[in-house]
């Protein structure tokens, strides 16, 4: 052994993005899961240009629809995530999502506690099909998933935005939309959020951002 | 019993008006030894003064000690006389949080006390043995508790015997999570057999310039350890 390093973590501490997508019927409508895969696979590829020696973006994807929740992207250096595509189809089975979320953070073994927080990101345009309120009370109340940064974007007029403000963090961080074109917007801000993290000299200290101008979105 | 020092700390990447809020003392007589590190948290703007408060109140309150019994009511004395200092001074107590970490060697007695609140790093071979303090395991990298959280929180204490030798080593967190748990032990043997061939006035000099080489570029926080060994020549 012939320097202090020999005696380091050599890794970069990990920074957790973990996002949650609504892949339901409904999201066939107007355009939404189109843009959310567009959006998705910009958001992948901003994120993998950015560069810090000091923390290494990890990312998780989980959706739901159909008859229940998948997880699409398992807990990955971003370096190593693949582009991945969604089809809208079936029921919103978002208790089985906040079920397979809590089970990440709070498995050490995943996210170990060297991690800065994690920042969770939900996207959906309706209301769950599934038992959700327990699920729900003990991702957002209990744990080490009571600490991540919380961001939602509710879609459209049916989206239960009850539901989403006790998902959040704080009431700024949920975004509501209107269409497709909010979807790659909302997704620009979480990059912008992601990103202010990543060259933070104080990650874990709660963001305040705002949602970008529409002249500042190169569609 | 002669014992070695070496300590060194080093500011974060932050902005150039923040200071390097840890602090390390350490105080020795024939009887006594004590070394002890305060990391101020970053979010309070005032724990620079939290940290150096600390510091000042272990080694005070240890130089008192008659009986080993007194051990018993350490940090509750430490943390009371905390607080009395910090309400003399302008300011929440949250302004001045700071996490603080002691090892005391008690000569006469062969015995060691260890104090820990919050995250700096301790870790300590006594008569060729590592201890254990129990988990400090936190959810998230800049979790911990401290002095000045508004919460009931005490040290961690513990007692040991010893009987020829020791060697321990405190760090703050900007160093101690970057360190990898299963070469521990190497990394005592690593700090005793590089410095002992240095001499002693450039000993933390040079660790100053490890610690800048590798660690400053892990992390934005501030860094300072000290490890002290017992030269048995």
């Amino acid at each position: 052994m012939d320097s202090l390093n020999d005696f380091l973590i050599q890794k970069p501490r990990p920074l957790p993005v973990i996002i949650a997508i609504d892949r339901s019927g409904s999201m066939a409508e107007n355009g939404k899961i189109d843009a959310l895969n567009i959006a998705l696979k910009d958001f992948i590829d901003s994120i993998k240009e950015e560069d810090s020696n000091k923390a290494e973006i990890y990312l998780a994807v989980y959706s739901f629809g159909g008859d229940n929740a998948s997880c699409d992207v398992p807990f990955t250096p971003i370096s190593q995530v693949n582009t991945l595509s969604y089809q809208a189809q079936g029921r919103t089975p978002m208790g089985g999502a906040f079920r397979m979320l809590k089970t990440l953070i709070e498995d050490k073994e995943l996210i170990p506690s060297r991690s800065y927080k994690p920042t969770l990101i939900l996207l959906t345009d309706g209301m769950p099909t599934d038992e959700w309120q327990i699920p729900l009370e003990e991702l957002i109340s209990e744990g080490r998933s009571s600490k991540a940064f919380r961001v939602a974007m509710a879609i459209g007029d049916d989206a239960d935005k009850n539901m989403l403000s006790k998902f959040v963090s704080t009431s700024e961080y949920l975004i509501s939309g209107e269409n497709a074109r909010d979807i790659r917007k909302f997704f620009r801000f979480v990059t912008m959020s992601v990103t202010q993290r990543l060259k933070s000299q104080t990650p874990d200290l709660q963001q305040v951002l705002q949602m970008p101008e529409d002249d500042t979105l190169d569609f | 019993m002669k014992t070695d020092l070496i300590k060194a700390t080093s500011k974060g990447d932050k902005d150039e008006n923040i200071p390097n809020q840890d602090y390390i003392k350490f105080f020795e007589d024939d009887n006594l030894l004590v070394v002890t590190i305060s990391d101020g948290l970053g979010s309070s703007k005032n724990s620079l003064e939290g940290a150096q408060e600390a510091c000042k109140i272990v080694i005070s309150e240890i130089k008192k000690i008659e009986e080993i019994e007194e051990i018993n009511f350490l940090s509750e004395t430490i943390l009371y006389k905390w607080e009395k200092s910090i309400e003399s001074k302008l300011g929440n107590a949250k302004d001045y949080r700071t996490t603080n970490s002691f090892i005391a060697v008690m000569k006469n007695s062969n015995k060691i006390i260890i104090g820990q609140l919050g995250d700096v790093f301790v870790s300590i071979r006594i008569d060729g043995l590592f201890r254990y303090l129990g988990s400090n395991e936190k959810d998230f990298i800049n979790e911990t508790s401290c002095l000045g959280s508004g919460r009931y929180e005490n040290y961690k204490m513990a007692i040991f015997d010893f009987s020829h030798s020791f060697d321990f080593l405190i760090a703050s967190d900007g160093i101690g999570d970057e360190l990898l748990e299963d070469k521990n032990e190497m990394l005592h043997n690593y700090f005793i057999n590089k410095y002992k061939n240095i001499p002693a006035p450039k000993r933390n000099k040079v660790l100053k310039k490890e610690i800048a080489e590798f660690l400053n570029e892990k992390n934005n926080d501030d860094k300072s350890l000290v490890f002290v060994w017992t030269n048995m020549k």
